[in-house]
């Protein structure tokens, strides 16, 4: 369900990928060599341009540069974008265009190199029929300057710049905008969640500390702020094929509960390890009980997807959270951007789709409120433009405000199993999907909208609306007529 | 005691995985001279294959040998689209090499792809109890019959090796490859025909680690870069073209780890820095590697 934080975890990760060192530069040079090759074939063959239904690049077109991994191991980034931008472009060229303009994708391939990066958005700036740039891959760090100078409305798609206090105005670069949402709300919500909702005093953490760095100072960060102590802090690295040390020594320090930053594979190793110790989670009282058997809180990409479900098997365990935001919620018949890929790729979407179509569109509806494809025109346009609706969950930017997400768009999820609800009381439901969405047996998440329904119906009304009527994803009880109580209980 | 036990165990089935990898860059390495960059795809391949054969209803103990005949011949077809067509070279100073392997590499992880799938996959452990044993703890650090078999098969592995270079007629020509190609060839050995039996073995060594290695990495394309890299450090402290030293080389940078990650929360971030200086010192002290037999260039 949510690949994004895997994406954009890769992201971050390309530019630091390998192993460092001797051996390292051989086959990183190897690596440089095949991945700047592959990525330029990949640009001369197909600076693939793609406008979803056949219209051709001309002057009447309104082109959009992408620059993204369509290649390596983070590939499946590249899938994704172009599964959403393909989709979105052929929506709107169908409906007209923008002002009657075509609207056409130009694709470059970053593979894991960000000098690969670097050069797509050199060959793109150099383009004057380029608008702006959806940027989903490695470089966007090494092109800031750049960009600041050539004045290029530039969405990061899947790149969180917001986090590390890079994204204007805490920076300078004023026409970079980012849609993702940023790893540090989503440690903050994690531990406001554990500290009011669950009332644990003391969390753990464990995180990929190639992929995610700065994992550790969001968490403090957030410790701090919620009045939570620390039970220990451990990191592993990519594609680490051991973890008991780190275990061993978040064991001792019992904490309630256990945040977990990384990619599905790592994390599902992670909570396997903790089941080998016979320290899974059981329920909240357990959690809080003498022996350590702490709730799992993780990262979107880490926790929150089917995959990770599935990797960690029965060590799984219902009540493992993580956050994620509203307009993620793809199965939500409202949400536009499933349709046109029923309807012109035949394909559903796996997660993330809606980030890189919004933020096409921001640059779309910049150049329709500009009236122009003038960059300051268009910068000027997307900070006034209010909010704006097209794939999923409406959005806005503001002059002091380049982050798409606030913290009412994020929500909770936590991953069930569709054997039925674990044993609360009072008892519970799973949401809707489970016989709508997913497959028979299917081990997944499912959202919970107790601790951030406020929120989210502050935030995005008519969406939680159709949650609740729809009963899809909640664990609220269900009224005999059919209405959904707000009184939603969890493990 | 419970840190040496975890060190203990830690050490042990990782550097019994990294071994079971290094093994295929050193035999590769002892017949041609070459190392094999596409031997860390070997690892995806296997598993990815493993997973198809599970996915149609086999069990994972058929799954095994098909996943480990798909490898050799992936294997094979390395050998004969990547080093072949290059003809006779001196891998020293053409570099041509690095790219075609590196290149059958990304066709091979491409062909997953398209075929098979990209997503991360679980495949069931090959060994989930002997004799009733499921599994127990020592000083509190758990032990699974799987950890047993990784680290027996790397042992297990290293012995037949030897024992097949040592004293069968395919292991003396191997040898004689090794040492010296042009001699052996004039001593009626068919070289190619050794070389392309070594990248076999080699991808069939990959495919079957991969199997072994699904319950603790699962299959996923990361595994071929990032532990196919591991690997091959671990190749080369051991002594590329040395069967001990590449299970030496394993267990080195198993240990290595273990005593970190113990020791230090920090421990894994620090890795890195020190296996690298632990490599760089033994190619100093050692440029051959610790097992190495240093190459006699012939007048």
């Amino acid at each position: 369900m949510n690949n994004e934080t895997s994406r954009r975890q890769f992201l971050t990760w390309a530019g630091r990928a390998g192993f460092g060192g001797a051996a390292l530069a051989v086959l990183a040079s190897c690596g440089k060599s095949g991945g700047s090759n592959g990525a330029s074939n990949n640009v001369s063959s197909g600076s693939q341009s793609s406008s979803g239904n056949g219209f051709k690049a001309s002057g009447d077109t309104l082109k959009i540069g992408i620059v993204a991994p369509f290649s390596g191991v983070a590939a499946f980034v590249g899938r994704i974008v172009s599964n959403s931008l393909d989709a979105a472009t052929a929506q709107v060229n169908a409906t007209g265009g923008i002002g009657g303009r075509k609207v056409e994708v130009v694709k470059r391939d970053t593979g894991t190199d960000a000098s690969a990066g670097v050069k797509a958005y050199q060959a793109m700036a150099s383009d004057k029929n380029i608008i702006g740039i959806l940027w989903a891959g490695s470089g966007l760090d090494e092109s800031r300057a750049q960009i600041a100078r050539d004045n290029m409305p530039v969405i990061s798609v899947f790149v969180d710049l917001w986090s590390a206090h890079q994204l204007y105005p805490a920076t300078k670069e004023r026409s970079i905008f980012q849609m993702i949402m940023p790893d540090r709300m989503a440690l903050d919500l994690l531990g406001q969640y554990a500290k009011e909702d669950r009332g644990y005093s003391k969390a753990g953490l464990i995180y990929d500390s190639l992929i995610s760095p700065s994992a550790k100072d969001y968490f403090t960060e957030a410790m701090a702020k919620h009045g939570l102590a620390t039970a220990g802090i451990e990191t592993y690295q990519l594609n680490d094929a051991d973890f008991g040390p780190q275990v061993r020594r978040l064991q001792s320090q019992k904490g309630q509960a256990l945040m977990i930053w990384g990619l599905a594979g790592d994390t599902a190793g992670i909570v396997k390890q903790i089941d080998k110790v016979g320290a899974s989670y059981v329920d909240t009282p357990t959690a809080k009980g003498a022996s350590w058997r702490p709730q799992i809180l993780g990262s979107p990409g880490g926790t929150g997807e089917h995959t990770w479900a599935d990797l960690a098997g029965s060590s799984a365990k219902a009540g493992t959270l993580t956050a994620w935001h509203v307009g993620g919620l793809n199965y939500l018949p409202s949400f536009a951007i499933s349709g046109w890929m029923k309807k012109y790729l035949k394909k559903s979407p796996t997660g993330g789709e809606e980030s890189p179509a919004d933020g096409m569109y921001t640059l779309l509806k910049a150049v329709e409120v500009a009236g122009s494809t003038d960059r300051q025109k268009m910068i000027s346009a997307i900070e006034t433009m209010g909010e704006v609706k097209f794939a999923s969950t409406p959005f806005s930017y503001a002059a002091d405000r380049h982050l798409s997400k606030q913290m009412d768009d994020l929500i909770l999820i936590t991953l069930e199993r569709s054997s039925g609800p674990v044993a609360t009381s009072p008892a519970y439901q799973l949401g809707q999907e489970w016989k709508d969405t997913y497959t028979a047996g299917y081990a997944g998440p499912t959202h919970l909208v107790r601790p951030t329904l406020e929120a989210n119906k502050r935030a995005h009304p008519d969406v939680m609306d159709e949650v609740l009527r729809l009963g899809y994803g909640t664990q609220c009880t269900k009224h005999a007529d059919g209405t959904m109580t707000n009184d939603c209980k969890i493990h | 005691m419970t840190d040496l036990v975890q060190i203990f165990v830690y050490g042990l089935t990782v550097g019994s995985v990294l071994a079971l990898v290094a093994l295929g860059y050193s035999l590769v390495f002892a017949t041609s001279r070459v190392v094999n960059f596409a031997q860390g795809s070997m690892l995806v391949v296997g598993g990815f294959v493993a997973f198809a054969v599970v996915r149609a209803g086999a069990p994972i103990w058929l799954a095994l040998p098909i996943a480990t005949a798909i490898g050799a011949l992936v294997g094979v077809a390395v050998h004969l689209t990547a080093i072949r067509p290059l003809g006779k070279f001196d891998p020293a100073s053409s570099v041509g090499w690095i790219l075609t392997t590196f290149s059958a590499s990304l066709v091979a992880l491409d062909l997953i792809k398209m075929t098979v799938g990209a997503e991360p996959r679980t495949i069931p452990s090959l060994l989930n109890s002997i004799g009733g044993w499921k599994g127990s703890t020592i000083s509190g650090i758990p032990v699974s019959p799987n950890d047993l078999l990784i680290v027996a098969s790397a042992l297990a592995l290293m012995v037949v090796g030897e024992i097949v270079q040592t004293r069968t007629m395919g292991g003396r020509a191997l040898r004689a490859v090794s040492q010296d190609p042009a001699a052996a060839s004039l001593m009626g050995i068919n070289t190619n025909r050794v070389v392309m039996t070594s990248f076999a073995v080699a991808g069939a060594l990959g495919a079957f680690a991969a199997v072994l290695l699904a319950p603790r990495l699962f299959v996923k394309f990361d595994n071929g870069l990032l532990l196919g890299i591991q690997a091959f450090v671990a190749a080369v402290i051991g002594g590329l073209g040395s069967t001990r030293g590449a299970v030496l080389g394993g267990y080195v940078l198993g240990f290595v780890g273990g005593i970190l990650r113990v020791t230090s929360s920090s421990g894994g971030q620090i890795e890195p820095l020190v296996i690298f200086v632990v490599f760089l010192l033994v190619l100093v002290v050692r440029p051959n590697g610790l097992l190495g037999a240093p190459v006699i260039e012939k007048a």
